[in-house]
């Protein structure tokens, strides 16, 4: 038992070290490293960032072209700044042959996210349905939650005294049966909030791959199997409702293509190459020019460009993402790093990352300075052997323990 | 002579686990007078709502509550056994030594599960008269981690109690923060289910550190 506890103790203070130490490094020596904002001019062509209020022309290769100033930026980016050119009186009529006006821009412009930090975590197993034909003008927050039984049905229960509506439940199952959606639901996606222009109600796809729009209107069930392209089977699905009404989401297929739902029930290829919700983070930025899709994940940052009317790619610019002086300077001291949480999901769970080989050099030199203070604490050899072996392994995060826990 | 142990222990913790029992009924009851008063003042679906929209599981409040409790009634059973030196007297005891400190950890152990047991039960016995078992097992499952922090403060405070160096304790110390951190590191609702397992066998693992802190006692340690 002595033996035991004894190992536990090492093992519970190298993990501490690997979780803390790398912490109290990243807390001390902040790298500093920022991505400016990057836009697109459906004026110029060009990429334009900004940072710090300083805006330039970004090259193809990435590097910073000429400087383009605050009033000329404004020019370029008309789809951001139309509050400011209206102001003073610099908002054309038209812009590249579309008619513009403050109140067209800002009821066609959108904003669409999706993070991995939402789609990795764990749902509750009862949905909210809204009523998509609300009596009055205004939605109403959700009055039944449903869940989905292991024999293929809807249950919906009612939030007021939490009893399950049973002539509800039978019209949707009804419905479902004869649709042929196959249960288990394998993804589903709505937005219930009653801060939004309509219903898209939720986006569902099915154990078969196949993807529904389901809705309730005046308490009866709708339900749309979605006709996607050729064989694509559906992986994930992301509910869009914008003022303009044209869409109701996106959906992913199995390779990571990207899909637009519109709200014919049309489906179109988005051409922004691979995209996997579960890794990447998604920013649409939409205008009545241009669609700037951002995707960022732990590799790359890619801005592209797609035409809003056929959704194929006009211009794209990927900046790789890459490691930090801090960052590279830690990976010869920490062989390895322990964390607990992720910014791309909601789950705790141990995740031993960051391996770096270069560290190996600090751990041969602690290797050796571990031989001989234990040497001359007159230490067993195997003790010796398994310590130096340990230190080799794990590194700077054994080595103090075994200088201190003495 | 087990059943010995066990009066001596519960004569120890008898006071603290009378008040830790009514503090985390006490708080069990602040929680389901908060729901009950967002119930009555805004409707139950309010908080249907708020618990699917917004992840919150109404039980925040709580978080940290087993740790203290786990603290108090570590401190209460070990920290006599090293004031009043009865740990020597302890272990001179006609009883194999592991067995005795396990018993004695044991005897904690128990008390903290019937503490936390009926704060839980209380809970989730409101919960479940007007939520549907899929988010009262949410609550429950949300709350569990809490719950397993607590087991794993109270082992590591005893050890810290039951080493006799105080370089040591500082290091016990530090080692229990780090120990604990994991646990309370993601606030989503259940985002500990695949992680919950590994968690418990690692709390009752550091019921070890207070083995090593005897050890340690009995081979005369000091600063």
């Amino acid at each position: 038992m002595k033996k035991i506890s004894t190992i536990f103790l090492y093992l519970l203070a190298t993990a501490a070290l690997a979780w803390a130490l790398p912490w109290m490094y990243n807390l001390l020596l902040p790298d500093g490293s920022r991505v400016p904002y990057i836009s697109y001019s459906p004026l110029s062509g060009e990429f334009i960032a900004t940072d710090q209020g300083e805006s330039w022309v970004v090259n193809p290769d990435g590097s910073k072209g000429r400087g383009v100033a605050v009033a000329e930026r404004d020019s370029l980016l008309p789809q951001q700044y139309f509050v400011q050119l209206s102001n003073t009186g610099r908002l054309p009529d038209s812009i590249l042959g579309r008619e513009v006006s403050p109140k067209i821009l800002k009821n066609t412009n959108f904003v669409f996210r999706s993070s991995p930090r939402d789609v990795n975590k764990r749902f509750a197993d009862v949905y909210m349905i809204m009523e998509s034909r609300p009596a009055r003008v205004d939605f109403e927050d959700p009055k039944e939650v449903f869940r989905t039984t292991s024999d293929g049905r809807l249950e919906f229960i009612r939030i007021a005294d939490c009893t399950v509506n049973d002539d509800r439940s039978a019209r949707f199952s009804k419905v479902f049966a004869d649709r042929g959606f196959a249960f288990p639901m394998r993804d589903f996606s709505a937005n219930v909030t009653t801060r939004k222009p309509f219903d898209a109600g939720y986006l569902m796809i099915d154990d078969n791959g196949k993807l529904y729009n389901m809705l309730q209107q005046a308490g009866m069930p709708f339900l749309k199997a979605i006709q996607l392209p050729g064989s694509v089977k559906a992986d994930k699905a992301l509910v869009m409702e914008n003022p303009d009404g044209r869409h109701i989401g996106f959906v992913v297929d199995t390779e990571g293509t990207t899909y637009v739902v519109g709200s014919e029930y049309d489906v179109k290829r988005l051409d922004i190459g691979k995209f996997d919700p579960r890794r990447d983070n998604l920013l649409i930025m939409g205008s009545i020019f241009n669609w700037i899709v951002r995707i960022a994940n732990d590799d790359q940052i890619a801005w592209k460009v797609v035409d809003p009317d056929n959704y194929s790619l006009v211009a794209e610019f990927v900046m790789p993402q890459t490691q930090s002086k801090i960052e590279q300077i830690g990976a010869y001291i920490f062989p390895f790093t322990i964390a607990y949480d992720s910014l791309n999901d909601s789950f705790a769970r141990l995740r031993v990352e960051n391996f770096s080989l270069s560290a190996l050099w600090l751990n041969l030199v602690l290797a050796l300075v571990t031989v001989v203070v234990m040497r001359r604490r007159r230490k067993q050899p195997i003790a010796v052997v398994a310590a130096a072996a340990g230190v080799l392994v794990v590194g700077v995060f054994l080595f103090i323990p075994l200088l201190t826990l003495n | 002579m087990t059943r010995a142990i066990f009066i001596k222990e519960w004569l120890k913790t008898r006071r603290c686990f009378i008040i830790c029992l009514a503090l985390a009924l006490c708080f069990a009851a602040y929680l389901i007078l908060s729901m009950n008063r967002v119930a009555v003042n805004k409707g139950v679906d309010h908080i249907w709502l708020i618990m699917l929209m917004k992840d919150n599981m109404f039980v925040e409040a709580m978080k940290y509550l087993p740790v203290v409790i786990a603290v108090a009634l570590a401190i209460a059973q070990m920290a006599p056994e090293m004031s009043q030196k009865r740990l020597k007297l302890t272990l001179h005891l006609p009883y194999p030594q592991t067995r005795l400190v396990a018993l004695m950890l044991l005897t904690g152990v128990v008390e903290l599960l019937v503490i936390y047991c009926m704060q839980l039960s209380a809970i989730a016995i409101y919960d479940s008269t007007f939520l549907p078992h899929e988010l009262t097992s949410r609550v429950v499952l949300t709350t569990l981690p809490w719950y397993v922090a607590g087991l794993t403060a109270y082992f590591v405070v005893s050890a810290i109690c039951l080493e006799c160096s105080t370089k040591r304790r500082v290091v016990l110390g530090l080692l229990g923060v780090c120990a604990l951190y994991p646990f309370f590191v993601q606030p989503a609702p259940e985002a500990y289910n695949c992680f919950l397992p590994w968690l418990v066998i690692f709390g009752f693992a550091t019921s070890l550190l207070s083995f090593c802190s005897i050890y340690r006692f009995k081979e005369g340690v000091q600063d």
